[in-house]
């Protein structure tokens, strides 16, 4: 399958926290192994989008000790970040689903 | 490119971060590549390229510098920094006004309850008094008259006046100069031998002090200055020095 860019980042990464507590680079591995490889992301510009979520007050950074004993930065999801998640992931299904029901009228395609 | 120089590139874009997010974002970003790493040497790959495969995922580290920079507005650091310029300032106009309030409760405790202090060693008898003579903008206030002995001397009495002195308007300074033209003296006209004092803007203390012999029973306080002139007769408590 052809990698995607991601357009959504922020709207990914909401929905990996909504599961579990995740550092960056879990969510990286995370996203690749839910979206079957599909979206092709640069790390480095993950930790762009947690910043911005965090200034936003949608996720909320702690410190906790990896395995290695390297402290590591985990990010969880507020109850505000879950509210945004909500309503973002209803407009992007009401977005996909005008999107599919578009290409459901093109002849030949589905 | 190492670790090291891909961080310091994201780093040099962060203009705008403290010292502390700076730090904060250099621990994160270490730790990604350190745990992408890792996952490639589980995989067998030699260091080296495990290092350059980590890093080929990050992505352009100027660009990285320049998303995260975004994510920091020059706001947050002016509004971060006036709020530490505000607490310091805020904290120090409060240690100012706790010493201000303290020095203004002094002028009222002066008018109420004047502060006690004494020099004698061995105080045989004492009397409260309120006298309080205007002097200038500032009121002269008597209130304790005691003979003892301070010891500097064997045998020898005195006598010891405590005096404050304080602005007529609440709160307002007075001169500590009011003691430069006060005296104390005896019935045979002996004026102060030694004085102590302490104050603030607020309130002003001294005792002042004259020799006594057997039988004297009053001493003189005096006050002349610019005109103004005051002389008080202060009777000594009885039962203090031997007749």
């Amino acid at each position: 399958m052809k990698k995607q860019s991601i357009d959504h980042a922020h709207l990914l990464v909401l929905s990996l926290l909504a599961g579990e507590d995740m550092y960056g680079y879990q969510m990286i591995v995370e996203l690749a192994r839910r979206s079957d490889h599909t979206f092709e992301m640069k790390e480095g510009t993950l930790y762009p989008v947690l910043h911005g979520l965090e200034r936003q007050g949608l996720v909320e950074a702690y410190q906790q000790e990896a395995p290695t004993g390297r402290m590591r930065k985990y990010y969880h999801l507020t109850r505000k970040g879950g509210a945004f998640l909500k309503d973002e992931a209803a407009a992007w299904q009401t977005y996909a689903g005008a999107v599919n029901a578009v290409l459901r009228c093109a002849p030949g395609l589905l | 490119m190492t670790k090291a120089e891909y961080i310091a590139a994201v780093l040099s874009a962060l203009r705008r971060l403290t010292p502390e997010e700076r730090a904060a974002v250099q621990a994160e970003l270490d730790g990604h590549i350190e745990d992408h790493m890792a996952d490639l040497l589980a995989l067998d790959y030699p260091e080296d390229l495990a290092e350059q495969r980590a890093l080929a995922a990050m992505g352009d580290p100027e660009a990285v510098g320049r998303e995260l920079e975004k994510q920091y507005p020059l706001g947050w650091l002016v509004l971060g920094r006036a709020a530490v310029v505000l607490t310091v300032a805020l904290s120090i106009q409060m240690v100012l006004a706790v010493g201000v309030l303290g020095m203004v409760l002094d002028s009222f405790a002066a008018r109420i309850y004047p502060d006690e202090d004494t020099r004698l060693n061995t105080v045989a008898a004492q009397e409260r008094v309120d006298i309080r003579l205007p002097v200038g903008s500032d009121v002269l206030r008597i209130y304790r008259v005691a003979v003892g002995q301070s010891g500097e001397t064997v045998g020898q009495w005195e006598a010891e006046v405590s005096m404050c002195a304080y602005d007529r308007i609440p709160g307002g300074t007075v001169s500590s100069a009011i003691w430069s033209h006060t005296e104390l003296a005896n019935p045979r006209g002996e004026t102060t031998f030694s004085g102590g004092g302490r104050g603030s803007w607020w309130a002003e203390y001294q005792e002042q002090y004259t020799v006594l012999e057997p039988g004297d029973t009053y001493v003189t306080l005096t006050y002349d200055y610019l005109g103004e002139a005051h002389t008080v007769k202060l009777p000594l408590p009885e039962g203090g020095i031997p007749s």
